[in-house]
């Protein structure tokens, strides 16, 4: 269950069309606070060789099974600061972080449900840290190992962006 | 499955999305339940309607072709051909598929050039095929075809008739029209039996009917109107009737609806027509209009023409005299009409002639054809042939020629151009180094065998020469001149014996 923040999309729509330069400071906190936190997930992710050399990237004729490559996972890891489409249940994303790549989403969650066991999941260093859903190698391990800290950092400028720009108003 | 994304803040907006699906879902049920008894009341009563009002108007715009027609007929003199010319147009519409409304509008401009029912429906007919045949548009092919008539066969090119517009210009109409109908015969029987054709008819058929109906419907509505109509009363019947009927659509949805919530009706509804018909109060209004119906189809007037009888044979038709004076009016101004053609033919003639005659004395005709015997120039001859093109008046060739002449000066130009920025010619013995002289002194040729001037010394480029001549051991100074000298390198003694006239001189 995400954090709700209401009236999050409205003030971000608001800030961007009556005080441009108080939507770039509160981006700019709200990236302050993600970067790192992407930054740390993609540190978790092995490299080429430390990988399943037959998950690696290679030249195959066909291949249906996604092929992992270490820097095209790491650009799959990011940040959003735009509100999402609502899923079916309704809820939108104003802030997030994304693991996009197949091959990414592979590295995070292998194990998840069958455990660390077989012949691929263990081969991959590091254990899935987190509970749940919410639990896998990179993203997932490092929004665990943050504690929250980002995310209270992004309410938190969010909050204060409000609070500027309703006194802006107030003012104006 | 592919991206797994952690929400870091998130916002629920699914229940104003759920509001609002509903509140739309609610006024769309709300406005379907409307729509749908509005349509039950407006859809049927407005078709009705509509096709009435699209039927009057039919049968209004083909009344008045007619009437336009039957004037130009009339104001021809041939008033009493009317009833003929309409059952014509009226066969001919169902035969051929052509709406009368296109049939009359070109009978009449046939009629108004030819003079002659019997010319014009020969046209008319055949301007249908050759229409089919072609591809041009009827009414196009009919002007064409009285344009032809009365000798301006300009418009006759665009149906490849494989002639010249010379040749067309010197034919008869008969032979023009004969050319035509050996092209163009049978294409609309052809065209007739494709599926366009018979769906053709059936739309000019369908369209006929409407008119039909728009007849019965302005009839009833004059009826109702009674004497002295006019147009406010007849518009005001008509949505006064429409709104009746309108209603009376809508009772009747009504009361089906109600009726078929009855348990036990589907039996009576599949059977409602005798079932009505037996109800005392409807059955009567339904056995009433029934009997209307017989009523009007019997006592409507009919849509006018000869009667039947009138065409059987045996028939002796009294207007016979007259419509035989009015066809040989007819014939007799075609023929004036070929005459005045013919006249204009040989005017035309004997000016061409006159023309050619002209241009034998032509002086500037004349020096341009000498000057283009002569040895000219490329240029010089495109230009003498334009001048020519041009006297002859033949823009064809002018045309062709003031291209090629243009593009020869261009050529000319570019040629003058690529001479000019030619670079000079380099001297070929740029690099040929003269041999160095050596001194008469430092080489040992330059002396004769002798010691005297070798042969080939240059004049000019010998250098001041000593000469000593002994004479028994005695030099004798200035005896001897270089000519001398050289005279004697070619064996000639004599001007040495001949210079001192010494004893015993010896040669050198």
């Amino acid at each position: 269950m995400p954090t709700e923040l209401k009236g999050a999309s409205q003030l971000r729509k608001a800030l961007k069309q009556f005080s441009p330069d108080l939507d770039k400071e509160t981006r700019e906190q709200m990236v302050g606070f993600l970067k790192p936190l992407v930054k740390k997930a993609r540190g978790f992710l092995p490299s080429n060789s430390e990988a399943p050399s037959g998950f690696v990237k290679h030249e195959v004729k066909t291949a249906k099974f996604p092929m992992y490559d270490a820097a095209e996972t790491r650009r799959g890891i990011g940040y959003k600061l735009t509100p999402t489409k609502p899923n079916r249940q309704g809820w939108v994303q104003t802030v997030s972080i994304h693991n996009k790549t197949a091959a990414g989403a592979i590295v995070e969650t292998a194990g998840r449900k069958s455990g660390i066991s077989g012949n691929f999941s263990p081969r991959f260093s590091g254990s899935l840290a987190g509970r749940a859903k919410m639990s896998g190698r990179a993203m997932f391990k490092a929004y665990d190992q943050d504690q929250g800290k980002a995310k209270a950092g992004v309410i938190k400028a969010l909050e204060t962006a409000a609070a500027k720009f309703n006194a802006r108003g107030n003012n104006g | 499955m592919a991206e797994l994304r952690i929400p870091i803040i998130g916002e629920f907006k699914g229940q104003k999305a759920f509001n609002q699906a509903g509140k739309a879902t609610s006024t769309l049920d709300k406005s379907v339940k409307r729509l749908g008894s509005t349509l039950a009341a407006t859809f049927g009563a407005s078709q009705l309607l509509k096709f009435a009002k699209n039927a009057a108007k039919a049968f209004i715009d083909d009344e008045q072709a007619a009437s336009r027609l039957a004037l130009s007929v009339k104001n021809l003199g041939l008033a009493f051909e009317t009833p003929r010319i309409e059952q014509f147009i009226s066969q001919l519409s169902k035969a051929s598929g052509v709406t009368d409304n296109q049939l009359r509008p070109s009978m009449q401009k046939l009629l108004q050039t030819t003079g002659s029912v019997a010319e014009s429906t020969e046209l008319l007919t055949q301007a249908l095929d050759i229409s089919r045949g072609s591809g041009v548009d009827f009414e196009t092919v009919v002007n064409d075809l009285s344009m032809a008539y009365v000798g301006q066969t300009r418009g006759l090119r665009k149906y490849s008739l494989g002639i010249s517009q010379a040749e067309l210009k010197t034919m008869s109409f008969a032979d023009v029209q004969a050319k035509l109908s050996k092209q163009f015969t049978g294409a609309n029987a052809a065209y007739l039996e494709t599926y366009a054709g018979k769906m053709q008819i059936l739309s000019t058929a369908a369209g006929e009917a409407q008119e039909n109906i728009g007849k019965g419907l302005v009839d009833s509505l004059s009826l109702l109107a009674g004497e002295g109509n006019t147009i406010q009363p007849l518009a005001d019947s008509m949505l006064e009737f429409s709104s009746s009927v309108s209603d009376a659509i809508y009772g009747i949805a009504v009361l089906i609806d109600k009726i078929k919530q009855i348990p036990g009706i589907d039996f009576l509804s599949r059977n409602q027509k005798t079932i009505l018909r037996n109800i005392p109060n409807t059955g009567l209004i339904i056995k009433a209009y029934e009997a209307l119906s017989q009523l009007g189809s019997q006592t409507k007037p009919g849509m006018g023409g000869y009667p039947s009888s009138a065409l059987g044979p045996g028939y002796i038709d009294p207007n016979d005299a007259a419509r035989k004076a009015a066809e040989a009016a007819a014939a007799k101004r075609a023929k004036e009409l070929a005459a005045l053609q013919k006249k204009t033919l040989d005017a035309q003639k004997k000016q061409n002639a006159l023309t050619k005659a002209a241009k034998t004395l032509d002086i500037e005709r004349i020096s341009i054809t000498a000057a283009l015997r002569n040895q000219v120039s490329e240029t010089d001859r495109l230009s003498l042939n334009l001048q020519l093109a041009l006297l002859d008046k033949n823009e064809a060739q002018a045309t062709k020629l003031s291209a090629q002449l243009d593009n020869a000066v261009k050529n000319q130009q570019i040629l003058n151009a690529a001479l000019l920025a030619t670079p000079e010619a380099p001297n070929p013995f740029r690099n040929w180094m003269p041999p160095s002289l050596q001194s008469a002194y430092e080489n040992p040729s330059f002396y004769g065998p002798m010691g005297g001037l070798g042969a080939g010394v240059i004049a000019g480029v010998n250098p001041s020469i000593n000469v000593t001549v002994e004479l028994d051991g005695q030099a004798v100074g200035g005896a001897i001149r270089d000519s001398q000298i050289n005279d004697s390198l070619s064996g000639s003694f004599n001007q040495v014996n001949r210079g001192g006239g010494f004893r015993g001189a010896v040669a050198l």
